[in-house]
């Protein structure tokens, strides 16, 4: 049945950039309010808070965590306070866009100086799962844990096409998407009981910050811009708008999916 | 560089910061230490250390100038330079 999502809560992890950013607005455009967690340096604090301003402005509560979303203390930090902010209830929509991960291949480049194009180390390949994979469990848990995810919450996590196929440069980043599209499979089924869906968006190639820095994205962008069968790339509204529908409503028979929004683009070649 | 320039930034303060950032003990903090070489500190942990630094600092640090947050003397030069300039 439809609900409408005014007046309740969505959490959003990465809010100060692309999908996350993007997402915000189309649930405060349709009156829901936002808890969102950013982690940037002070330049991008700064438009962050001006951004959360510019949401208030749209009649909902907005309210921005500057705080590393993989680290225990902003979890221990936040719960209480969403807890706060939501009246004991909880969020209604969670969603997981988190880009901040090591992009380089697996081995050195060939031909290239080690020190030139390092193979990826153990550091990096597991500060990027912890943070782009695994951080969704932990958050979970504690949300569980603290009775903040009701009866019909919408849990979404941001995955891409390059969770199950080879992008160069991506290797780190591919490894967490795959965990996060496991993990999503696993919470959904674990959740299910509690009327709690879970699912993951599989977007298609969309222009955002996080896509331009990874290596050779001009030529991805080109790519796509030809095979996409709508004749465009994805934009981040079209990510807003799938995750607006989907958390208007209050069935949780939809979970546990790798949900498609990217007009077709991975079923061409 | 003279020390007349970094005499706004306390370096045991400095250091005690980047240790607490660190789960690390004062001690390991070294002025030498390299961060990412001999205390296996991460890109994100070195961000988690940038915020802290505008923070208390009140300075700007670009995201390029994370990977030159090498070791507690070289941190000490950057920020004492940027609070110099605020």
């Amino acid at each position: 049945m439809f609900v409408p999502l005014k007046g309740s809560w969505a959490l959003i992890f990465g809010v100060s950039s692309g999908m996350g950013k993007e997402t915000a607005r189309a649930l405060a455009d349709a009156g829901c309010n936002i808890i969102g967690v950013h982690f940037d340096l002070a330049e991008g604090q700064q438009q962050a808070e001006r951004y959360a301003r510019a949401l208030g402005e749209l009649g909902v509560e907005a309210h921005f965590f500057n705080r590393n979303v993989a680290a225990r203390q902003a979890r221990a930090e936040l719960v209480p306070v969403i807890r706060d902010l939501t009246s004991g209830v909880g969020p209604r929509v969670v969603l997981h866009s988190v880009a901040y991960g090591t992009l380089t291949s697996l081995l050195p480049a060939p031909g290239g100086a080690e020190d030139e194009a390092p193979a990826v180390t153990p550091q990096q390949l597991t500060m990027t799962v912890d943070v782009m994979g695994h951080s969704l469990v932990y958050w979970v848990q504690d949300l569980v844990k603290a009775a903040l995810l009701p009866r019909g919450a919408k849990v979404f996590a941001m995955t891409s096409a390059g969770g199950t196929r080879v992008l160069p440069g991506y290797a780190p980043v591919s490894a967490a998407k795959a965990t996060l599209e496991a993990h999503v499979r696993h919470l959904a089924v674990e959740l299910a009981p509690q009327g709690v869906a879970v699912n993951a968006i599989r977007a298609g190639t969309t222009i955002t910050p996080a896509l331009r820095k990874i290596p050779g994205s001009e030529k991805l962008i080109a790519h796509c811009q030809e095979i996409n069968p709508g004749g465009r790339l994805t934009r981040t509204e079209d990510v807003a708008d799938a995750i607006v529908t989907l958390s208007s409503t209050d069935s949780s028979w939809l979970t546990g999916n790798v949900i498609g929004v990217d007009g077709g683009e991975a079923l061409v070649v | 560089m003279p020390d007349n320039q970094t005499a706004d930034v306390n370096l045991e303060e400095l250091r005690a910061l980047i240790a607490e950032e660190l789960e690390l003990p004062l001690e390991e903090v070294t002025d030498q230490a390299d961060l990412k070489n001999d205390l296996d500190v991460d890109s994100l942990t070195a961000m988690e250390v940038a915020v802290q630094l505008e923070k208390k600092y009140r300075i700007k640090i670009d995201e390029e100038e994370i990977a030159s947050l090498t070791t507690l003397e070289i941190i000490h030069q950057l920020v004492a330079a940027k609070v110099e300039k605020t």
